[in-house]
């Protein structure tokens, strides 16, 4: 029997933040560890559906700007979520379907039209190390130690192929530009909101600020919640909580966050809406509302 | 102890809401119990200071199961201790105190006397956190307490050993930080390439032990030439 020889694919520009990622690390947060994983599963799940690859597989996240990839050898990927003006050798290509890659292929990416990350899966068996049972790239302060942080220009993925399989296409609805509605559990501190402060919560329009990466986003809203008192002994925190701050406004915790805080926690974003306000930019506008649980 | 929802997958547990090494040892007991348990059902555990975070399979067990299950565990026997102390070598002198004058002056000690009290007594690991082995020690004695600094230091140098109002910590990584740095062990307190990614873990004592700079450059050497007992830090 031959050995596979596995496909290569460089990154000639490595992007604005794009990391490997899986289902993320879950077990280990008493060591202080965050989750990591996908920013928003059901994007990353359906790349690795496309290219029938199993769930939780290792993906590529780009965020904003994509990368530019050249591939060594044929291969088939697919792309969802945020659409970046994905091209192949400066030909526009499609989203959400298989695309057979040739060798010398060049995948590229232009203006950011709608969302904020696409996933890139790659059919095939991904040559990586696993950390803590994951391959999830580790927040930015703690690259240092692993080789695992945001790729670098000239990086190399190298995949053993799998066997091609007939196209798989899906249509999903385009990500929405316009105010998202955002429906949330109440957060273990709820109740110690004023009840016109959580009227306030759920009442106002509040704007995503320039402050929305992996570890959370922070929101502004025109009128401040006052929480008292302001803040709690440092306990658990979930990606999907929403806490209070000092000045009143909301962060988002999202999967890179530390796995304590100390700001009232208002609310809970399920999964479904973590996956919403994971493809949310600078600007763009939301409201939360109560599920009343 | 109440357990409440904590959004759909999760539920948090209090204890009563208080910085304490007695309540501590409640969480320890808890958190040891539901890990024991190794159930596919708790995906993962959170202890902090006066409260454990469950994160849990809702598609294996409903929230309402769960929690008559951890309601029935017997709580305030006393379990029998594996606590360890870590004696953490620690050089309070130039260049490393960079904020001395600053806690000096919040606190009106002299600089003898701030290193005295810091070493004076052992500190229980509250809580795990931050960053990948961020130990949160307390208590401090109450007359050292420093707000942090108004403007947090872009990066911490590794091995900076802080405090913060009750608490203090050894920074693993050069990390963003806003906590008063009174000085720095040359010991790494976390390998994240170790199956063991921290020396500290949740309901150990930490000791700190005041070092010459010619001591802490002699710990460095033997650290970096492999001849360092890592053994001794264990008392």
């Amino acid at each position: 029997m031959f050995e596979k020889i596995p496909i290569k694919l460089t990154l000639i520009r490595p992007g604005l933040y794009t990391t490997i990622q899986d289902n993320g690390r879950l077990g280990c947060q008493d060591q202080g560890i965050p989750q990591g994983g996908y920013m928003d599963v059901e994007s990353a799940n359906l790349a690795n559906w496309l290219v029938a690859n199993p769930r939780s597989y290792p993906v590529l996240e780009l965020t904003m700007m994509g990368p530019t990839i050249q591939f060594e050898g044929a291969c088939q990927i697919a792309l969802t979520g945020a659409d970046m003006g994905a091209t192949i050798n400066g030909l526009a290509t499609k989203m959400n379907q298989t695309i057979n890659i040739k060798n010398q292929d060049i995948l590229g990416f232009g203006q950011l039209k709608r969302g904020l990350r696409t996933y890139l899966a790659v059919r095939g068996t991904w040559q990586l190390s696993k950390w803590l049972n994951s391959y999830s790239a580790l927040p930015p302060q703690i690259i240092g130690q692993m080789a695992t942080g945001p790729l670098k220009k000239g990086q190399v993925i190298s995949v053993i192929v799998s066997n091609s399989i007939t196209q798989r296409s899906v249509a999903i609805p385009s990500i929405p530009k316009s105010t998202v509605l955002l429906q949330v559990s109440r957060g273990p501190e709820y109740h110690r909101f004023d009840p016109s402060m959580v009227q306030r919560f759920f009442g106002q329009l509040y704007t995503m600020t320039n402050r929305f990466d992996r570890m959370g986003c922070l929101l502004k809203g025109v009128q401040a919640i006052d929480s008292v008192p302001d803040e709690i002994i440092s306990s658990g925190l979930i990606p999907g909580t929403i806490q209070i701050t000092n000045a009143g406004q909301p962060i988002v915790v999202l999967q890179d966050a530390p796995v304590t805080g100390g700001y009232n926690r208002i609310a809970v974003l399920g999964r479904k809406q973590r996956n919403r306000i994971a493809q949310m930019c600078r600007g763009q506008q939301l409201q939360f509302v109560d599920s009343k649980n | 102890m109440i357990i409440r929802p904590y959004g759909t997958e999760a539920m948090l547990v209090d204890f009563e809401q208080q910085i304490d090494s007695v309540i501590h040892g409640r969480v320890m007991e808890f958190y040891l119990f539901c890990k024991k348990r190794n159930s596919t059902a708790i995906r993962s555990i959170i202890p902090a200071y006066c409260s454990v975070t469950i994160l849990f399979d809702p598609a294996i067990i409903s929230y309402n199961q769960l929690k008559s299950q951890l309601e029935s565990v017997a709580i305030g026997k006393t379990v029998a201790s594996q606590k360890r102390t870590i004696c953490i070598p620690v050089c309070y002198e130039p260049p490393f105190a960079l904020d001395l004058r600053e806690i000096m002056k919040q606190t009106a000690l002299t600089a003898q006397a701030i290193i005295d009290a810091h070493t004076a007594s052992d500190y229980l690991v509250y809580m795990m956190g931050f960053v990948p082995g961020f130990a949160y020690l307390g208590k401090l004695n109450a007359s050292l307490f420093c707000a942090r600094k108004a403007v947090p230091r872009q990066a911490v140098p590794i091995g900076a050993v802080a405090i913060a109002a009750a608490q203090t910590a050894i920074y693993p990584f050069s990390t963003p930080g806003g906590w008063q740095i009174l000085g720095n062990t040359p010991i790494q307190v976390a390998d994240l390439s170790k199956p063991e990614l921290s020396l500290f873990s949740i309901g150990d004592n930490v000791r700190f032990e005041s070092i010459s700079l010619t001591k802490y450059h002699q710990i460095i050497q033997s650290i970096k030439r492999n001849t360092f007992d890592w053994e001794q830090l264990y008392v």
